[in-house]
């Protein structure tokens, strides 16, 4: 037991991405080409039709430098719309960025999505999150 | 949305008189959590920080005073309550308004304005003092341009009022005249709100935990109100304790004027929004901060805003029929059945898709209207 804890200590000190920290209440992003990647979500209270905001926070593998881009949008699949507004995104960090005018104008489930790309020659990879809004 | 009777569920019991039959409903915590949603209300009334004649009690005097004189048209046909007739909730009984022609939509009702993010069936404007402009310059409605508008209230009665409020009127710019009558009107169309109704009662009793207290809202409204935030789906765009998400939809009413005519609904909307120099992001707000600027300066604009139009709220409903951006529904029976039978082909084909029949019975129908006359008894 105490070599399994210890194997698991070893891989949570060792693994970049558990190294990223978005606190708690923070949701990891999916994402079928990450490609060492990871984004951390951390969501503002949301209610329909408010305006909320959004952390995102990016984790490398490499430690590569290269400064990220990020486009972010949400969609309601089971109603096929998107929201009214164009988020506004802001970069406190190379990896952390504060998404502000989000607004989920109906209540259901809204995808929210995170279009990255690390440099300019690399392909963007897509980054949901399913939210349930009541 | 299904119904999961669940382990938490209320049993609420109509029971007025022995000689009305019981009438019960199982609201799951799900659609108890829904109809909370729906309030409190009144909601909390704030100063608008774009106008700083809110809430000023000289301006939302005089404000009463210009919306009822027919100064407000250049050839002093026509005041504001010539539409909006206090009598009718600030609505009115035609079908489509009646200005210096027949204008093209129906009078919105004026109730609960400072809960809206977006004015007009098409949210061409983002503050109710700039919405409060279009009508009086419009050549189709009160025909003003902001000189006229000026000179008149120069000559009128109300030029000390204006002078007490605003400084000497004859060195201001005529533009700015303009905008200081439209925050008065604004000013006195904020106080212009409703109280609690049967179905606030109702939802502050699920509130408190008071199942007596709920028991009183009628068994019909219940049955309704679960129709409504369940397989009626109206709740997706009728949201909230003003029962709008205050956002623009398609609800399959024809928006065809006549031949070679549209009306074009949020897509012309944007187009005078932000062409327009009275917005949030404009010279004219007196909100240092731009409180609310946001979404002008954010807003999308898509191939799917044609033809779609802003979300009423049904606060007073009952009270303001005809209904639609179009005025063709006569009366709440007639919009149940549009939505009981509605034209899926009227719909955008790649717009989004929340409408369907509602295939309700004819008692399920009563039931949906019961419900929104409860709405319209503050």
């Amino acid at each position: 037991m105490k070599a399994f804890a210890s194997l698991v200590l070893i891989i949570a000190l060792t693994s970049p991405a558990l190294a990223c920290n978005g606190g708690a209440a923070s949701k990891l992003m999916s994402s079928d080409n990450s490609g060492g990647l990871q984004i951390l979500a951390v969501l503002d209270p949301i209610a329909v039709s408010k305006p909320f905001g959004l952390g995102l926070v990016l984790c490398s593998k490499s430690g590569d430098e290269t400064p990220f881009t990020i486009k972010v949008d949400a969609w309601m699949p089971r109603h096929q719309h998107g929201m009214n507004y164009e988020p506004t995104i802001t970069s406190s960090a190379p990896d952390k960025f504060a998404i502000s005018n989000m607004v989920f104008h109906m209540p259901g489930l809204w995808q929210l999505r995170v279009n990255v790309r690390n440099g300019e020659n690399t392909k963007p990879a897509t980054y949901l999150l399913d939210i349930e809004v009541k | 949305m299904g119904l999961q009777r669940t382990a938490g569920v209320f049993l609420l019991l109509a029971t007025l008189s022995a000689s009305i039959a019981q009438a019960e409903l199982v609201l799951t915590q799900d659609e108890i959590q829904q109809i909370l949603a729906h309030g409190p209300w009144p909601i909390d009334q704030h100063k608008d920080p774009s106008n700083r004649v809110s809430g000023n009690s000289d301006a939302i005097a005089l404000g009463k005073h210009l919306f009822g004189d027919r100064i407000l048209s250049r050839d002093g046909t026509l005041s504001c309550t010539t539409c909006h007739r206090p009598d009718r909730d600030f609505s009115e009984y035609r079908p489509r308004s009646l200005g210096r022609k027949l204008l093209d939509r129906n009078t919105p009702a004026l109730l609960n304005l400072s809960a809206h993010r977006w004015f007009g069936w098409g949210g061409s404007s983002d503050n109710l003092w700039g919405q409060t402009i279009l009508p009086i310059v419009n050549p189709d409605e009160m025909a003003h341009d902001s000189e006229s508008l000026k000179s008149a209230i120069l000559k009128s009665q109300y030029a000390s009022s204006y002078e007490q409020i605003f400084g000497s009127l004859q060195h201001q710019p005529s533009q700015t005249v303009l905008v200081n009558i439209a925050k008065t009107l604004a000013a006195y169309q904020e106080t212009l709100t409703t109280g609690k109704t049967s179905f606030d009662r109702f939802r502050d009793s699920l509130a408190r935990g008071d199942m007596k207290g709920a028991s009183s809202y009628p068994g019909a409204a219940q049955r309704g109100l679960q129709i409504f935030i369940g397989k009626g789906r109206c709740s997706f765009c009728h949201s909230g304790a003003n029962f709008t998400n205050g956002e623009f939809h398609d609800a399959a009413v024809p928006y065809f004027l006549g031949p070679g005519r549209v009306d074009a609904g949020r897509h012309a909307g944007l187009k005078t929004l932000l062409q327009s120099p009275y917005t949030l992001d404009g010279v004219y707000n007196d909100d240092p901060l731009k409180t609310g600027a946001w979404a002008v300066r954010t807003v999308k604009t898509t191939h799917a805003d044609f033809g779609i139009f802003r979300v009423p709220s049904l606060r007073g409903v009952a009270h303001t029929s005809p209904y639609m951006h179009d005025g063709s529904l006569p009366d709440l029976k007639a919009v149940v059945e549009h939505y009981n039978t509605i034209n899926t082909e009227r719909l955008h084909a790649d717009g989004e898709q929340i409408l369907r029949p509602l295939k309700l019975s004819g008692r399920e129908k009563d039931d949906l209207i019961a419900f929104l006359e409860s709405l319209s008894d503050h």
